[in-house]
């Protein structure tokens, strides 16, 4: 058996804003590989997470300036691909579901005709065929009612529906990586449930390599397999997610004291003191 | 010992006739003065809505409210404000954009007339919420989100209410920057005599808070217990064990 390379391998990744002569650099040299797997991101807000997961996708602002040692998508070289290019694999092979259904979605256009315009992208199909295909991607993502569903907008759903309509969009195409921020950060326990299993059922069945960002520390332990943990632009520590408890780097580990718990009931919660080092190495 | 807070069959419906929508499906709670009770449930279940009518923005609300032993109508007056404040879950939405700290802190005072030790006041709270002083002339857009958060406690705590509604003060937040909210909040608690009413998704945030919990469910209180029979598995309803094992996943 030989060893698959990794789907996607990221080395030495920059990104800046400010003008050349003044760059303000938010990302400082971002390496890791991803293969069909879990690996989750996880940080502080401003620490950079979502800011390496849109410069995969050239999704940044256009002052954003991206700088990458290698960086590889199934042999594509990204630092290279063209704008058509990227238009090509974005969506199509490479995928992102955003945080917040509420903006994510256009509000003046109804479920269907948004999961419509998705599927028309994979390649041109009768309305009928189409209508068909967006309630079986509805069903698929388990919402009860596809048919009724399709004709709403998206003020009309809650949450954790407009987030799995939002999956239902990422999937009317086959993408093979999936970039996820804070899918689950706005939704209640028992849907949050719902929309990792559903995640995990993609990972599983069709080889879904998923970036999952996060600053939830108790789901990313349980649901990932790797954990990348990031501190002000740069990767501060690596590990499987079941090592999470042990990790080594003062912030990871300080991060993970200052959760509340109900097993360890504690008077004071032990406040993250941070190194200027953290940010030097 | 009377209770700081107590509530009877609260009810609250919004709409009128067959499009009638009831949240509120009677809840009744106590809570002892200097006592921290923690409200949680999904969105939905109507905890907001408790806090919400406390606070005087429905009035519409039925049932009996007393608080400190005098009954509450719904009422918006400068007496309620001295009795009970509340704390937002965004701080970021919550502060005027175009005030300075020092402008947001000084209007419950300014509403209240007490005008006189004005600047007095509004160091000794910041002091209290751990800001360092020439914050006050600082916009909210300078600040950082723990620290809007403070400024938000700040402005509950200046009118000197024995009773603080707090409506998911950490949720906005870093778990780093929500141990140091969490801790601050404690500590208030236990210097000032405080009473909190927390409404809260997050059960490790409540049983860290709190004495006592009620959870939520489509309007109704399915059960109240304390916080230790929380921690010690002792949930009796379904719903709760569900949380109690989210919680812990």
């Amino acid at each position: 058996m030989t060893i698959e390379p990794p789907l996607l391998t990221v080395r030495g990744l920059q990104v800046a804003y400010g003008t050349p002569v003044a760059p303000v650099p938010v990302v400082h040299g971002v390496s890791f590989d991803l293969g069909r797997e879990k690996v989750a991101v996880v940080g502080e807000s401003g620490s950079g997470k979502t800011t390496v997961g849109r410069a995969l996708l050239r999704l940044l602002p256009r002052q954003a300036r991206i700088d990458a040692e290698q960086l590889t998508f199934d042999g594509i070289d990204l630092r290279h691909a063209r704008e058509s290019d990227m238009e090509a694999l974005r969506g199509r092979r490479l995928s992102m579901i955003m945080q917040d259904p509420k903006y994510s979605l256009n509000p003046v256009m109804s479920i269907g005709r948004q999961i419509g315009e998705a599927v028309q992208r994979g390649g041109q199909v009768s309305r009928a065929e189409c209508a068909e295909r967006v309630e079986a991607l509805l069903a698929r993502v388990h919402i009860r009612e596809p048919r009724r569903v399709a004709g709403q907008y998206p003020h009309e759903v809650s949450g954790g529906m407009g987030q799995r309509v939002m999956i239902a969009m990422m999937l009317a195409q086959r993408p093979q990586l999936l970039i996820a921020d804070e899918p689950t950060s706005a939704l209640d326990v028992s849907v949050r449930q719902e929309v990792l299993a559903l995640l995990d059922e993609l990972v599983a069945e069709q080889g879904l390599a998923l970036l999952f960002i996060s600053h939830d520390l108790h789901l990313v332990r349980n649901f990932c397999d790797r954990v990348l943990v990031m501190y002000a632009g740069r990767i501060v520590e690596t590990l499987a997610a079941a090592d999470l408890a042990q990790a080594r780097h003062p912030y990871t580990r300080g991060l993970m004291a200052s959760l509340p718990s109900l097993r360890h009931r504690r008077a004071v919660l032990p406040v993250l003191q941070r190194d200027a080092a953290w940010s030097a190495a | 010992m009377t209770a700081m807070l107590s509530i009877h069959d609260l009810r609250l419906a919004f709409g009128e006739g067959p499009q009638s929508r009831t949240v509120l499906h009677g809840v009744s709670l106590e809570i002892a003065r200097g006592e921290a009770f923690g409200l949680v449930g999904e969105s939905g279940s109507g905890k907001t809505s408790v806090l919400r009518c406390l606070a005087g923005q429905y009035r519409h609300w039925q049932g009996e409210v007393l608080m400190a032993g005098e009954p509450y109508r719904g009422e918006r007056s400068p007496a309620h404000a001295r009795r009970a404040q509340m704390v937002f879950q965004d701080p970021y939405g919550s502060l005027h954009p175009r005030h300075t700290v020092r402008t947001a802190l000084a209007e419950p005072l300014r509403v209240q007339g007490q005008t006189d030790r004005l600047d007095e006041r509004i160091d000794e709270v910041l002091q209290q919420v751990g800001l360092p002083l020439h914050f006050r002339f600082r916009y909210p857009h300078q600040i950082s989100g723990g620290q809007r958060q403070r400024v938000a406690i700040a402005r509950a705590l200046i009118l000197k209410p024995p009773l603080l509604l707090l409506d998911e003060p950490t949720s906005a937040l870093d778990v780093s920057v929500q141990a140091e909210i969490l801790n601050l909040l404690a500590e208030l608690r236990r210097q000032h005599g405080l009473t909190y009413l927390l409404v809260s998704h997050d059960l490790g945030v409540v049983a860290h808070l709190c004495d006592r919990v009620a959870v939520m469910q489509q309007g109704r209180i399915v059960e109240t217990l304390t916080c230790d029979a929380l921690c010690n598995d002792e949930a009796q309803h379904p719903y709760t064990q569900a949380l109690v094992v989210a919680a812990q996943a």
